[in-house]
């Protein structure tokens, strides 16, 4: 044989060498038990499946063994099973246990080793892979932790040679052989395809299912793992492998809320939770073996969302607004939430946009949905919505007059403004001394006379306006003249009064009206009267005055000039005639003349006391009374009569006959001596 | 056994009797403990005789060869017999119904499978094999000693004994529950048995010693024994119309676990024969003490009731008179 063929034949055995996978121990005489241990104690429902082997046993019943029996001559299996053990511990460790889908391999930890979740062994496709784990500190499974072979390993072919204590927490999905030297605690519920062999010590059993018989029971997942939230969701588990009746349950991890795993493996229900939930599915046949699935992550997606705008989008500010959004597939409760929202609409969670607008203008509204499981959409057609300005109506002041010279105020008002009201003053002519305020006060005093139409604009805080026109008048202010107390001169002798006027805004201006005495000029601009009369008699003028806004006043001034330097005249006794009227009666025509005798022509009379009948009239010019009586009566009135220099006298006109109490009065003042001077009294002219 | 002479129909009629009462020798282990003592002097008989004896009973806590059967039942045993001069041919069949004659395993699915349930340790007292219905096939020699001065002399009698029952199992999954292997073997038990006799002062002292080797095939351990007992019996009591006896069996059973004496197996018969119908009516207590490495000793109380009923037929010739000896 040649040197290359040697090296050869060398290369091939080192590579087969390389690639050797560990064997398995033999089990001898404790391959028939699933559970051997010096003492074993179970509480709960545990069932063995193969032989129960243990010096002390307690706890069967309530714990059953299927298919074995328990067995206390078990000093040949521990010698088996430590051989077993001493021939795992002595293997040579060429992996450090880490990572997931081990290959068959020897692997080992120092240190107290836990392990969380699915361990994968992955079998590469060889039937006869022999995985070996040197647990040399103590192991623990983690609660709801699995182990798991894939492409085509066998489960019996796993062996855990533990140097102290193993655990195997609740709920856990173990496989292979577990050989502790010290002992084995099952947490309640946990599951062993295998055999959990202790070499001094207790196994302790909690409602556990230890089978040595089982195949490899291979779970497999659904390829869809995506659901839809609020949507139906029903997948398949599948198995192989399982003695029926299989029964798939949740080995580990938590399904979203409205979705289950049925005893059959159907995964089904609608959730509306979102998220990935990863679990894995444990199948339990009739022979209490167990698979486990590969770690099967659902995830729950969002349904699709859409939003439908209301259609109408025009309101009007400060009335009110109601308009829905509408929503398919958001999970219930859902919440509409929107942005760019006019002030006073308010989208409440359901999708009802409304309120009372305060705001106007054009708002391109984004509206969002979100589910009670947060799923969100936002819609992406702006809803642009119009708010129309309110009508504003423009309350003016009821008060519309106003005294020039006397302060003036009138208070606008409003209705339908939102927010501050501002009031503007759009035009029209403002007397002086008036003005606008922003509040809608037009105040002051002005001297102008005459009547002003405003226009007021009120605008709110959208920019909306009312506009209005207002119409007031300022009137003239009350206006005095006053005459001159000197109302007599005397021929010859210069005379100058001056009238002085009152309440004049601006400039007064005077005018005269009447006939004055001979030399007198009449009242100048500024109110004098001046001039040396030349004749003698009363003179009564009419003196007006009139100021800038065409105010006026007047005042009658009578003037009496006497002759050479004495005073005034006296008056004359003026007396009327008929010192008794005939009494009026109803519907017949009357009339009556009074004549004024003494005192200076013409005359004016007038009623000053009582009333003449009803129907009749008296001229003040002529002094006739005249008219159709609607009554029959006496005359019971006082009237004055006026001569052209103001001399007046006054006659009294009182029914012929006394009244009844007159008549009384009349007989006592008889019986008391006074009735002559009463009596005298009647009818005569003071 | 009483001396008898006489015509030949009394002849046949006290070898009749005596075979009858022959019966009464209760077969103590390792024989079954319903298979009657079937010894007959060839002095009792001129010719060939035939005898055909059935035996149906029930028992508690029996077992096959020092071996404990899961459980009791009923049994039954036809035994044909033949004899002729010094020899003795017999062919018996028996069976017992204890629920076992159709083992069947379950087999786990595991690698490589196993089969449940365990049978016991290597060290330990086996279990009966499914008892299906065993064979046994007999030969035997008698032959005399002298006895006493002014006695006849004894006959013993040495025997070959083979059997063989098939045992078959059927292995069924256990997950599934279908039948997965069907196995046929056998157990097949050889041995021999001399009967013993020696004086001790005054008394005669009745025995046998047996020796058998038992193999076994198609069983999940097949578990050969090799047997090697002595059986004392002790004289019969007779009180009223029962015969009261006693046996006492020590020996050593091999594959146990230990090694030297490990069987001490007492048995106590009442025995009561029915004139009118000609049927023996058994009870035997027989308390089994058995050692074995893993259990120590344990003790079986087996508890048998049955009867026998026995038909001979003189084949040739006639019962000759002569000497017999009760054992």
């Amino acid at each position: 044989m040649s040197s290359k063929s040697l090296i050869a034949i060398g290369l091939l055995f080192a590579a087969r060498a390389g690639l050797a996978q560990p064997r398995p121990p033999s089990l001898g005489t404790a391959a028939s038990f699933a559970v051997l241990a010096t003492a074993v104690t179970s509480s709960g429902p545990t069932v063995v499946t193969g032989n129960l082997g243990g010096k002390s046993i307690h706890g069967f019943p309530p714990g059953v063994v299927l298919l074995g029996t328990a067995l206390h001559d078990i000093d040949d299996p521990l010698r088996d099973a430590t051989a077993a053990y001493d021939d795992l511990r002595t293997r040579t460790c060429d992996q450090t246990l880490k990572g997931d889908g081990l290959a068959p391999h020897v692997y080992c930890s120092s240190t107290p080793f836990t392990l969380q979740g699915t361990l994968t062994l992955d079998a590469q496709n060889d039937p006869n892979a022999v995985w070996i784990f040197q647990m040399r500190a103590g192991f623990t499974a983690a609660p709801a932790s699995a182990v798991r072979v894939i492409n085509g390993g066998w489960e019996g072919n796993v062996f855990w040679q533990v140097n102290g204590q193993a655990a195997l927490g609740e709920g856990t999905a173990f496989i292979g052989n577990v050989i502790a030297s010290k002992g084995i605690a099952f947490g309640a519920g946990a599951s062993l395809s295998g055999r959990a062999l202790v070499l001094g010590g207790t196994a302790t059993l909690s409602g556990n299912s230890i089978s040595l018989c089982c195949k490899q029971i291979e779970v497999f997942n659904p390829a869809n793992t995506a659901a839809t939230a609020g949507s139906a969701f029903r997948e398949v588990f599948t198995q192989k492998r399982a003695a029926p009746p299989a029964t798939f349950s949740l080995g580990s991890g938590t399904l979203p809320d409205g979705i289950r795993l049925a005893a059959d493996g159907t995964l089904s229900g609608s959730t509306t939770q979102l998220g990935k939930f990863p679990i894995t599915v444990r199948v339990t046949d009739a022979a209490h073996c167990t698979g486990t699935s590969a770690t099967y992550v659902l995830t729950v997606g969002c349904a699709p969302i859409t939003i439908t705008n209301p259609a109408i989008d025009r309101g009007v500010a400060g009335v009110q607004f109601s308009q829905t959004f509408m929503q398919t597939g958001a999970v219930r409760p859902f919440t509409f939430t929107a942005s760019h929202l006019p002030a006073g609409l308010k989208l409440e969670e359901d999708g009802t946009l409304h309120g009372e607008p305060t705001q106007t203008g054009v708002f391109p509204i984004t509206v969002a949905v979100t589910g009670a499981n947060n799923c969100s959409f936002v819609s992406p057609i702006i809803y642009t919505l119009t708010i129309d300005c309110q009508p504003i109506t423009v309350i003016v002041p009821t008060n519309t007059t106003g005294t020039a010279g006397v302060g003036f105020s009138a208070q606008f008002g409003q209705l339908g403004a939102i927010g501050t009201p501002t009031y503007t003053f759009a035009g029209g002519p403002l007397p002086t001394g008036v003005t606008f305020s922003r509040s809608g006060l037009l105040s002051g005093i002005t001297n102008e006379t005459g009547c002003f139409t405003i226009t007021v604009i009120v605008t709110d805080d959208n920019c909306c306006t009312g506009t209005a026109q207002y119409k007031f008048c300022i009137g003239c202010q009350t206006i005095t003249v006053v005459p001159p107390v000197t109302n007599s001169g005397i021929t010859g002798v210069p005379f100058c009064e001056i009238f002085m006027p009152t309440g004049i805004l601006g400039t007064a201006k005077f005018t005269s009206d009447g006939t004055l005495p001979a030399g007198l000029a009449p009242v100048t601009s500024v109110g004098k009267l001046c001039g040396t009369p030349t004749q003698t008699g009363c003179f009564t003028i009419i003196v007006t005055v009139t100021d800038t806004n065409g105010c006026t006043a007047s005042v009658q001034y009578t003037l009496c000039i006497t002759n050479g330097g004495g005073g005034p005249p006296p008056c004359p006794p003026i007396v009327g005639s008929p010192s008794i009227l005939p009494p009026a009666v109803n519907a017949v025509a009357y009339l009556q003349t009074i004549t004024p005798s003494g005192g200076t022509a013409p005359y004016t009379f007038a009623v000053i006391g009582g009333a003449l009948p009803a129907g009749l009239t008296l001229n003040p010019a002529t002094g006739t009374i005249s008219g159709i009586p609607t009554v029959s009566a006496d005359f019971d009135v006082v009237i004055r009569i006026t001569d052209a220099i103001g001399c007046s006298g006054t006659v009294f006109y009182y029914p012929t006959i006394p009244a009844i109490s007159e008549w009384a009065l009349i007989a006592l003042m008889i019986v008391l001596g006074f009735g002559g001077a009463l009596i005298t009294q009647r009818g005569r002219v003071f | 056994m009483k001396k008898s002479a006489g015509s030949a129909h009394a002849l046949y009629i006290v070898v009749a009797t005596v075979v009858s009462l022959l019966a009464t020798s209760v077969a103590a282990q390792p024989r079954p403990i319903f298979d009657p003592d079937d010894a007959v002097d060839p002095r009792q008989h001129d010719g060939a005789l035939f005898i055909s004896r059935l035996a149906l009973g029930g028992g508690a806590n029996l077992t096959d060869d020092y071996r404990p059967l899961r459980n009791g039942g009923g049994f039954f045993q036809l035994a044909n017999s033949f004899y002729w001069k010094q020899i003795q041919l017999d062919y018996k069949r028996s069976k017992i119904f204890d629920n076992d004659d159709k083992v069947e395993l379950q087999r786990c699915g595991c690698q490589p499978p196993i089969d449940f349930p365990t049978p016991p340790s290597a060290g330990s007292t086996p279990l009966a094999p499914p008892q299906s219905s065993k064979d046994t096939l007999q030969f035997a020699f008698y032959y005399s000693v002298p006895g006493r001065a002014a006695e006849p002399p004894v006959m013993l009698r040495v025997r070959l004994t083979g059997s063989r029952q098939n045992i078959d199992s059927v292995v069924r999954s256990f997950a599934t529950q279908e039948v997965v292997e069907r196995r046929s073997g056998r157990e097949q038990s050889f041995g021999v048995n001399a009967d013993i006799y020696f004086r001790v002062g005054p008394h005669n002292v009745w025995g046998e010693v047996f020796y058998a080797r038992t193999a076994q095939s198609g069983m999940m351990a097949n578990r050969s024994q090799s047997e090697l007992a002595y059986m004392s019996r002790f004289p019969a009591v007779v009180a009223g119309p029962l015969i009261l006896r006693a046996l006492l069996t020590v020996g050593a059973v091999t594959n146990r676990g230990v090694t030297g004496l490990n069987i001490v197996n007492p048995a106590f018969e009442a025995f009561w024969h029915l004139q009118t119908s000609r049927a023996n009516l058994h009870l035997v207590w027989s308390p089994q003490s058995t050692r074995s490495g893993t259990g120590g000793w344990e003790t079986h109380q087996q508890l048998a009731l049955f009867v026998d009923r026995a038909l001979f037929v003189h084949l040739f010739g006639s019962p000759a008179p002569g000497v017999s000896t009760t054992r």
